[in-house]
C-alpha cells in the first residue's frame, strides 16, 4: 500500500517535474558532472511489481449473445442504447521471471467495474427487430458488470533496457471472469422461470460469466520527463518506472462453451498509468 | 461590679444570638432556589435524533399526547410557598408581575403549592401541547399563525413567596431548550405522476426555502369521479425464456373526460403485447393502461391544500429531492398521488395537487432479456467447471497459468539447490 501510494506520488511528481523542467531556463545546470548516475545505476532497484490504473469505454456484447434469436434481439441496445459504458480498473502483476532479451514473465490480476442504467420499458412493448418499437416507463433498471482476469503477462521492457527508447509493448492472455448483476429500485432484478410441468420459481438477474482475457498494448515510460527525479524515486520507494499505456483489450467473456451466460464481454481500447516496482 | 460585667457580657451574648439567628434565617430565606437539571428533561413519546430538535415540539408531538418531565430541583422550601410554571414565546421574562398579570404575555402552565412540593428533586410533568398552545393563535395542536419557522418559547419555574411581586433570583429557573413548530413547509408544484411497475414514480417542483429536508408521498385509489380508467392487463406476465404470449385483451378503460387519458381497447388474446401508448390504439394483445391525467384526478382521502388525514399512510420519504417513487401499489389500478413537504421536526405540509397514474407491468434489462431468450442468471456462485472441456482457448487460458506456475517453482528449486 505504501509504495502504491509512493507510486501515486510519483506519477503526479514526474508530470509536475516533468512540467517544471520544460520551463527552466538553464537546461541541464547539473554542473556536477562525475555525480550524475550512469544509466544502469538509475535502474538497479528489484523490479517485481507492476500496477494499472486502467479506464475505457465498455459496450457488453450481450446482444451478441441472441443474435441468431428471431428478429435478433438486442435487450441491451433497447434498454441502455448504443453508447458506451465507462470503465475502469485496477491491475496488479508479479513478474518474477525475466527471458532474457524478451522482458518481463508472470501472473496478473485484474478487476474492473462499469455501470449504466436505462429506462425500463413497458411489459411487452418490445418487439425484437422493430426498432423503436419499446416504450420507455419512469421506472430505471441499472446493469454492472465486474470484469476480472488472471492473466499471464509479458512486459517486454528489454528494449528499453538496452536501447533507452521507453515503449514497453506487453501482452496479457488467460482466464477472463465477470460478476454480472441487474438491479431496480426493489433491488436485484428477478424474472419467472417456468418448467415443462408449469412450475415458477424467480431467477435472479445476477451471474459469473467465465472467458478467455487478452489484451496487447504499449506503455510509454515517463522517466524521460525527469531522470533525476525519477531516480530518487526508485532510490526512495523502489517504483522504477511510471507508465501511461494504452491497451487493446479483448474480454471474451461467453461462457467458455459452458451452459448459457451473458455474454457481458467486450472489446475495447483503455488507457491508463502504471508502474513498475 | 464583677455582676454588673457578667450581666452586660449575658447581654451581649444573648444579641449576638439573636442577631446571628436572624441572620442565619435571612440568609436561609436567599438561598431558596429552583434549578432544572437539563440532562434529566425527558419526553415520554417523542424520540427525535439529535439532528433533528429533540427538545422541539412538532405537530406530531402535540397530538400524540407527548409529555415534558422537568426534574426541578428545590431548596429551602416553605409549606407557604407555591411553585409555577409559566411560558412565554420568545425572549418573554416572566418573572415581572407585568408579563405575568399587568399586561400577561407569559401564560401560566402548572402550579404546585407546599402539599406537593418538598425539598429535593420535585418532577414537573407538562405536556408538549400544552407548552404549545400557550403560544398565540395555537389551539388544538394547530398554529393559525401560519409561518412554518419555529417558535421560541421559555419556560420559567418560579418560587412564589409573594404574590403579586417579582420573582427574584435565585427563586426562579428558566429553561429555553425549546422551539414550537407546528406547520410544515409549503406544498411542492408540478407534480406528475408516471408509470412504473407496482408504483408510480412522482415527479415535483420542489419547495423553496430551507425548511424543508424531504418529501412524502402519498397515493390513494383515485375517485370514482376521476375519469381515465385503467385498460386491462391483457399480456401474460411470464417471462419464461420462450413464450411472451398475451393471455387476451383486457378490456379498454373508460375514456377519460379531461386529462387522464383512458385505456385503449384490448386486441385479441394471444398476440404479443404491444400498445404504444395510453392514448394510442394498440397493437393485439393487452389493452394499454389509463394515463396520467391531473384535470379531474380527485380522490376521496387526499386534498390538495390540506394535510394528509390521519391514518393514511405514506408510501414512501425521500430526501431533499424533486423525484421518487411510491411502492407497493397495484398494477392496472388508478391512484391519486400527492406530495407533502417536510421540515427538520418531520411536520408535514399541506399536499400537493394530486396527479393520477396507473401502475403497469415493466419489463427491466433482465427481464427483457430472459423474455428475448437468453438463459442467465440465477446468482454469483456459478460453480461449473469454466468450459469443461469444451473450448480450446479457455484451456490454453489456464494451461498458461499452470506452466507459469511450475516454471516458477523450478526456479526457486534450482536457486535453493544452488545455495545449499
Amino acid at each position: 500500500m505504501k509504495r502504491f501510494v509512493a507510486g501515486l506520488v510519483g506519477i503526479s511528481g514526474l508530470l509536475a517535474a516533468g512540467v517544471a523542467s520544460a520551463q527552466n531556463p538553464i537546461p541541464n545546470n547539473d554542473w556536477r558532472q562525475q555525480d550524475r548516475p550512469t544509466r544502469g545505476q538509475r535502474y538497479d532497484s528489484p523490479q517485481s511489481f507492476a500496477f494499472e490504473l486502467r479506464f475505457g469505454p465498455y459496450y457488453p456484447e450481450v446482444d451478441e449473445e441472441l443474435a441468431d434469436k428471431p428478429g435478433s434481439p438486442a435487450p441491451y441496445k433497447d434498454i441502455f442504447g448504443d453508447s458506451a459504458q465507462f470503465y475502469f480498473g485496477l491491475e496488479f502483476d508479479w513478474l518474477p521471471l525475466r527471458i532474457p532479451y524478451v522482458g518481463l514473465l508472470g501472473p496478473g490480476f485484474g478487476w474492473g467495474f462499469t455501470h449504466t442504467s436505462g429506462s425500463a420499458t413497458k411489459e411487452g412493448s418490445c418487439q425484437p427487430g422493430v426498432a423503436k418499437s419499446c416504450v420507455a416507463t419512469a421506472q430505471e433498471t441499472a446493469f454492472t458488470i465486474m470484469p476480472m482476469h488472471l492473466s499471464a503477462v509479458l512486459r517486454a521492457d528489454e528494449l528499453m533496457r538496452r536501447t533507452g527508447i521507453p515503449i514497453v509493448p506487453y501482452a496479457k492472455l488467460g482466464l477472463g471472469f465477470a460478476t454480472w448483476s441487474v438491479s431496480t429500485v426493489n433491488g436485484v432484478a428477478d424474472a419467472k422461470e417456468c418448467n415443462a410441468s408449469g412450475t415458477c420459481s424467480d431467477v435472479k438477474g445476477r451471474d459469473t460469466t467465465w472467458g478467455i482475457h487478452m489484451a496487447l498494448g504499449g506503455m510509454l515510460a515517463l522517466n524521460f520527463l525527469d531522470p533525476h527525479y525519477a531516480a530518487s524515486l526508485d532510490e526512495s520507494t523502489g517504483v522504477n518506472h511510471v507508465y501511461f499505456f494504452g491497451e487493446w483489450m479483448n474480454a471474451q467473456l461467453d461462457g467458455l462453451g459452458s451452459r448459457p451466460q451473458m455474454h457481458v464481454g467486450t472489446s475495447t481500447w483503455v488507457v491508463g498509468m502504471a508502474m513498475d516496482m | 461590679m464583677v455582676e454588673t460585667i457578667r450581666a452586660g457580657r449575658a447581654v451581649r451574648a444573648v444579641v449576638a444570638l439573636v442577631l446571628g439567628l436572624a441572620i442565619a434565617l435571612s440568609t436561609g430565606r436567599a438561598r431558596a432556589d429552583l434549578k432544572v437539571t437539563e440532562a434529566g428533561v425527558v419526553r415520554s413519546v417523542s424520540d427525535r435524533d439529535s439532528g433533528h430538535f429533540p427538545l422541539y415540539v412538532s405537530r406530531s408531538d402535540c397530538t400524540d399526547g407527548d409529555v415534558f418531565t422537568f426534574p426541578v430541583t428545590v431548596t429551602n422550601f416553605k409549606s407557604s410557598d407555591v411553585i409555577e410554571a409559566w411560558a412565554g414565546e420568545g425572549s418573554a421574562d416572566c418573572t415581572t408581575v407585568q408579563n405575568r398579570q399587568t399586561m400577561p404575555i407569559c401564560k401560566k402552565i402548572v402550579s404546585k403549592t407546599g402539599t406537593a412540593v418538598q425539598n429535593g428533586v420535585v418532577n414537573f410533568d407538562i405536556k408538549s401541547s400544552t407548552l404549545a398552545e400557550s403560544l398565540d393563535g395555537v389551539s388544538d395542536c394547530k398554529d393559525s399563525n401560519g409561518s412554518s419557522s419555529a417558535r421560541k418559547v421559555n419556560l420559567y419555574f418560579l418560587l412564589i413567596t409573594q404574590a403579586n411581586e417579582d420573582v427574584v433570583a435565585p427563586n426562579f429557573a428558566l429553561w429555553d431548550k425549546t422551539q414550537v413548530d407546528l406547520v410544515g413547509p409549503e406544498a411542492p408544484t408540478q407534480v406528475e405522476a408516471k408509470p412504473a411497475e407496482n408504483g408510480l414514480s412522482l415527479e415535483w417542483n420542489q419547495t423553496e426555502g430551507n425548511d424543508v429536508t424531504g418529501y412524502r408521498l402519498y397515493c390513494e385509489p383515485a375517485g370514482a369521479a376521476a375519469a381515465g380508467g385503467a385498460g386491462g392487463a391483457g399480456s401474460s406476465s411470464s417471462t419464461s425464456a420462450s413464450t411472451t404470449t398475451g393471455a387476451g385483451g383486457g378490456g379498454g378503460g373508460a375514456g377519460g373526460a379531461a386529462g387522464g387519458a383512458g385505456g385503449s381497447a384490448g386486441g385479441a388474446g394471444g398476440g404479443s403485447a404491444g400498445s404504444t401508448s395510453a392514448s394510442s390504439a394498440s397493437s393485439a394483445g393487452g389493452g394499454a393502461a389509463g394515463g396520467s391525467g391531473s384535470g379531474d384526478c380527485t380522490s376521496s382521502v387526499l386534498e390538495p391544500g390540506k394535510l394528509p388525514p390521519d391514518g393514511v399512510k405514506e408510501r414512501t420519504e425521500v430526501e431533499k429531492t424533486g423525484e421518487g417513487l411510491a411502492g407497493g401499489l397495484s398494477n392496472g389500478t388508478r391512484y391519486a398521488c400527492g406530495v407533502v413537504a417536510i421540515d427538520a421536526l418531520k411536520n408535514e405540509g399541506p399536499l400537493s395537487e394530486l396527479s393520477c397514474g396507473v401502475p403497469e407491468p415493466v419489463d427491466d434489462f433482465f427481464e427483457l432479456y430472459r423474455r428475448y431468450g437468453g438463459e442467465a442468471g440465477g446468482g454469483f456462485c456459478d460453480c461449473e467447471a469454466p468450459g469443461a472441456g469444451r473450448s480450446p482457448a479457455g484451456l490454453a487460458g489456464v494451461g498458461c497459468l499452470f506452466a507459469l506456475v511450475l516454471v516458477a517453482r523450478r526456479r526457486r528449486r534450482s536457486r535453493s539447490g544452488g545455495m545449499s
